[in-house]
Parts: C-alpha cells; structure tokens; sequence
C-alpha cells in the first residue's frame, strides 16, 4: 500500500472538516473492501480518516416513532444479533447471515457495506475498462457471468451488497451530512448506476458522511425473506438475491416490495412485479406471474442469461414462503 | 508518518514503531514475531490470518496495526499453557484435522471464538463458524468433528 496519514476522527464535525480540508482523504470504517482496493492500487487516499473512534455511531436504538436508527460504525454482525431487529426486521439479519464470512461480518459496517465498490473481474484486475477511466466496459462482450441483466449505463457491473436490497426491501434511508447541511435520502435514490460525468455508484459527494441509516417501521404482520442464489455455500457474492418485504390484511396484501440484488448496478426494484401482486389475494398464480413481471425487460449479457432464471425462481420461492402460514 | 503504538497480545503489552500503512498481520509476524498467524492471500479470502479481537474472529490482513491499539488480541501462540495444549488444539491433532497446517491457526481462532460463545454447537453452527477459513487438504469433515468434540469437552 501507498503510504497515507491515519487520523483518528473524534467526532462527526471533526470527520467531515478533515474530508474537506483533505481532497485526497477517505474515510475508512471497516476497511475490509477499501484495505483491499488499496493493496491494488485501485484507491490510494493520502489520509484515511478513522471514523470507528467516534462515540456514539454504533448505535441500535428505536426512535419515538419506532424507526429503527443504526449507527454506520454498528457492524454487520451486531446488526444481525440485535434482539429488535431480529424480531421486527428480520429481513437485516437474514441478508447478513449470508453475507461474506463471520470474521468479515465482525469488522464490515452498515454504511461500508452500502459504499462498497464492485467486484467486476476487470475492475478489480488490471484491466482498464470504462470505471477505471478506459473507454469502454469490457464485460460487455467479454467475461460476464457476474455482469448485470437491468439498468447499466457505461458499466455493467452490479452492486454486490447483501445489506442494500434487504434495507430497500424495507423502505430505509441513509442520514448524510457535509460542511453545510444535513439531508436525508431514501436508500431508493442513494444508489446510481455510473455515467460518463459521474462515475459513482451512489449520490455520495466526496466531502460527505454517512451519519445514520433509518428503518421505518413495518405495519403489523409485515414480513420479510431473503433469498440469495451463490456458486457455493457460504462466502460468495449474489449472482442473483431477492429481497421481498410482504403486508397483508386479511388475505390481501397490502403492501410489498420486492428488490432484487446481484443483477444490476443499483439494487433493482421490481416495482412492476409488485404492482401485480398488491391489493390481491396472493395465489400460486398469481405468484407465478408476479415472478415472471419481475424479470421484465432484462437484457442479458454473452454469460449471464442465467441469472434471469434465478431471479425469477428466487422471487416465486420468496412469496410462496411469505404467504405460507407456516412461517408466521 | 510513523507512529508509537501499544499492542496487546496474548495479554502481553507491545510498544511497536509502525506506520500507518501496515496491516496488523505485517506486525504480529514481521515486527514482533508471532509467525503462527499465516498469511496467505492477504485480501480477505482464505481466514489463514484469522485473529481474536475482543473476543471476536476478525482478519489480520484486513487491520491496521494503528487500529489495533489499546485491544485485546489474540493469536495462536497464546492458546497453549506451557506445554499443555488447548483442548481445541488437542481436538484437532486427536482427530487428524491437520495435513500442511497452514490453515490450522486461522481454524483454531475461529472456533475459539464460536465455541466461547456457545460451548456447545450444533454441526450447523461449527460449520457456518469456520465458513471464512479455506483448507486445502482435509476436506473440512475432521476439522468439524475435531471443534465438535472440543465443544463436547468443555462441558
Ligand atoms: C472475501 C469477501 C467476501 C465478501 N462477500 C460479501 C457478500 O457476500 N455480501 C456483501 O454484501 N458483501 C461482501 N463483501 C464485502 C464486504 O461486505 C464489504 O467489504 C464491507 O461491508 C465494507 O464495509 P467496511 O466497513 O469494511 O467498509 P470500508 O472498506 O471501510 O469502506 C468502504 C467504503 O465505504 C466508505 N465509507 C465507510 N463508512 C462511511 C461513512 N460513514 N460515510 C461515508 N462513506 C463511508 C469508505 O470511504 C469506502 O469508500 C465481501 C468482502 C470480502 C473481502
Ligand atoms: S462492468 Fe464496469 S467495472 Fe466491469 S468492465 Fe465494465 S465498466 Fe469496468
Ligand atoms: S490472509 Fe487474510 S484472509 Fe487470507
Ligand atoms: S491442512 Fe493444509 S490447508 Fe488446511
């Protein structure tokens, strides 16, 4: 690794003043993805700003409303062992289990996790495709087995978090502030697919921090699954993931979202697909036909027609478990 | 710019001159000489630099040494007593669960940490523990009975 100044932030105005006063700066949580970019020589800050020293940011707590607040130092796996979350938010802690390694999930942070880059083959290897500045994506014609089947501009390369469809799934918002201000974006608008003027995966500018991330709370009965298809076991990213959070009244359902991770640069809503389902009476065929609305206009790549299977097989089996009674 | 750190390990204090850019797996081995945390592919991959960090499996090559500073750490060398194994040491020679050893100390760290918190998995649970420690050679089944039957004697 390039040499870099390491500073201990002590609070959040001392982070963000560092960020501004140092353009070259990055905060580092866990470091499990930016240690690793930087070992490649595909980030190289001069200063990395520690914000794991700042009281107070690994909080779990509801609000008085009953939101769910987390801290963005809170790690993976505290987050997945929180008593309230796995009673009211169960999707969090299923998303998680499947996520990486227990040591990695010991040292991974809920906003880490959302900031995380991509893990395209080119990207990470030595190869000079569209995001690293090159001109065009190589996975487009070239190896793209991992590559996305919705939504890519001038990357191909998918999200790879397990955390951001379960939170989508959930209706959350991240809490960022900066020098100026303090805003709050839903995690829905968070997400961006890169673009020639703005290579980034989310609306994050380079002097702003994560301070928060809010779960609102889930009706009564609400439900949620998550679902995630990898090449082995444990320890694999998504090659395809369903995220699907489930309200009924009576045998309506009320409300779903159903979010897909894996298959696109942002997580991918299927908003389509849940339009078919809310207000019914979920049937096995309309079930059917939900999962089949929700692979709507995918466009698959040379390698990656599969995941257009998965998806759609990911979803079915989602809703059949949520709406069998069994389960709650 | 380099920096005066203290490290804990095994309950011993170190006082170590590192710069910030050193992993904490480049400092156990190469400053300080605790060679039975292995490094293999650096980058979070494989668990063979699996270490204790207050009481939980955390990579080694992941860390920085700077961030370490005022934990408890804890590697292979700190399990036995003097020449007394620690039972999931000795589980793991009983049951034949090592071949090159290189992923060894990685895998005893990781079900120390399980087995801490829980003295009695389930196969599941042992299995899901180590799911982050990659073996070459034995084909897990040893290494799963032989943090089975530590469990089973901490009882
Ligand atoms: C072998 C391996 C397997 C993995 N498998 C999975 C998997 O199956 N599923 C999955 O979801 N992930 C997986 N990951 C990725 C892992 O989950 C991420 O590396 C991790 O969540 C990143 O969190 P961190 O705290 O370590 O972030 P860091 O590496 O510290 O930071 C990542 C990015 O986030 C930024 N950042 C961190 N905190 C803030 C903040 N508060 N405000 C603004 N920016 C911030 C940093 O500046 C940096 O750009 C895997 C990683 C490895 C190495
Ligand atoms: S998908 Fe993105 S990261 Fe991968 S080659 Fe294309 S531009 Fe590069
Ligand atoms: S050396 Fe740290 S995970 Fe492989
Ligand atoms: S014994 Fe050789 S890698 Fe496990």
């Amino acid at each position: 690794m390039r040499p870099f100044e390491h500073v201990d932030a002590t609070s959040v105005s001392d982070a963000i003043a560092l960020l501004k006063a140092e353009p070259d700066g990055t905060i580092i949580a866990g470091g499990t993805d930016l240690l690793d970019l930087m070992k490649d020589g595909l980030a190289s800050p001069r200063v990395l700003i520690n914000v794991k020293t700042i009281d107070g940011l690994d909080r779990i707590e509801a609000d008085a409303a009953g939101h769910l607040i987390i801290g963005p130092i809170t790690t993976l796996a505290r987050l997945a062992e929180d008593a309230r979350v796995r009673q009211d938010f169960l999707l969090l802690s299923e998303a998680i289990s499947v996520t990486a390694s227990p040591q990695l999930r010991n040292m991974a942070t809920v906003a880490g996790n959302v900031c995380q880059r991509p893990r395209c083959w080119y990207y990470r290897g030595t190869f000079d495709c569209f995001l690293k500045g090159g001109n065009s994506c190589l996975a487009v014609g070239g190896r793209s087995r991992d590559s996305g089947i919705f939504g890519a501009a001038e990357c191909a390369a998918v999200n790879p978090s397990d955390l951001a469809p379960a939170l989508l799934a959930l209706g959350a918002s991240v809490v960022i502030e900066n020098a100026k201000r303090r805003r709050e974006v839903p995690l829905e608008s968070f997400f961006t697919a890169p673009q020639k003027d703005r290579p980034g995966f989310t609306v994050l500018g380079r002097d702003e921090m994560i301070v928060e991330v809010k779960v609102p709370k889930q009706p009564v009965g609400s439900r949620g699954i998550y679902l995630k298809a990898m090449e082995r076991k444990t320890w694999s990213f998504a090659q395809a993931s369903a995220a699907i959070q489930l309200s009924r009244a009576e045998a309506r359902v009320t409300d779903v979202r159903i979010i897909l991770g894996g298959v696109a640069p942002v997580p991918w809503r299927a908003s389509a697909a849940e339009d078919v389902l809310r207000g019914k009476v979920p049937t096995g065929e309309l079930i059917e036909r939900v999962a089949a609305t929700a692979t709507d206009g995918a466009h698959p790549l040379g390698q990656n027609g599969y995941k257009v299977k998965l998806a759609k097989a990911l979803v079915k089996r989602g809703l059949a478990m949520l709406v069998d009674n069994s389960r709650s | 710019m380099k920096r005066i750190i203290e490290l804990n390990v095994n309950g011993v204090v170190h006082e170590v001159v590192v710069e910030p850019q050193r992993t904490l797996l480049e400092v156990l081995r190469e400053t300080l000489g605790y060679t039975g945390t292995k490094k293999a592919c650096d980058s979070g991959d494989c668990g063979a630099c699996t270490v204790i960090i207050d009481g939980r499996a955390v990579l080694s090559c992941l860390t920085l040494a700077v961030e370490a500073q005022g934990k408890n750490i804890e590697t292979i060398e700190g399990m036995a007593t003097g020449d007394r194994l620690h039972p999931i040491q000795q589980a793991f020679l009983d049951k034949g669960a090592i071949q090159c050893g290189y992923c060894t100390p990685g895998l005893v760290l990781s079900a120390k940490a399980l087995l801490d918190e829980n003295p009695k998995p389930s196969r599941e649970e042992v299995k899901k523990a180590i799911g982050g420690n990659l073996c070459r050679c034995t084909g897990y089944v040893k290494i799963l009975d032989a943090i089975e039957a530590a469990g089973e004697q901490a009882n």
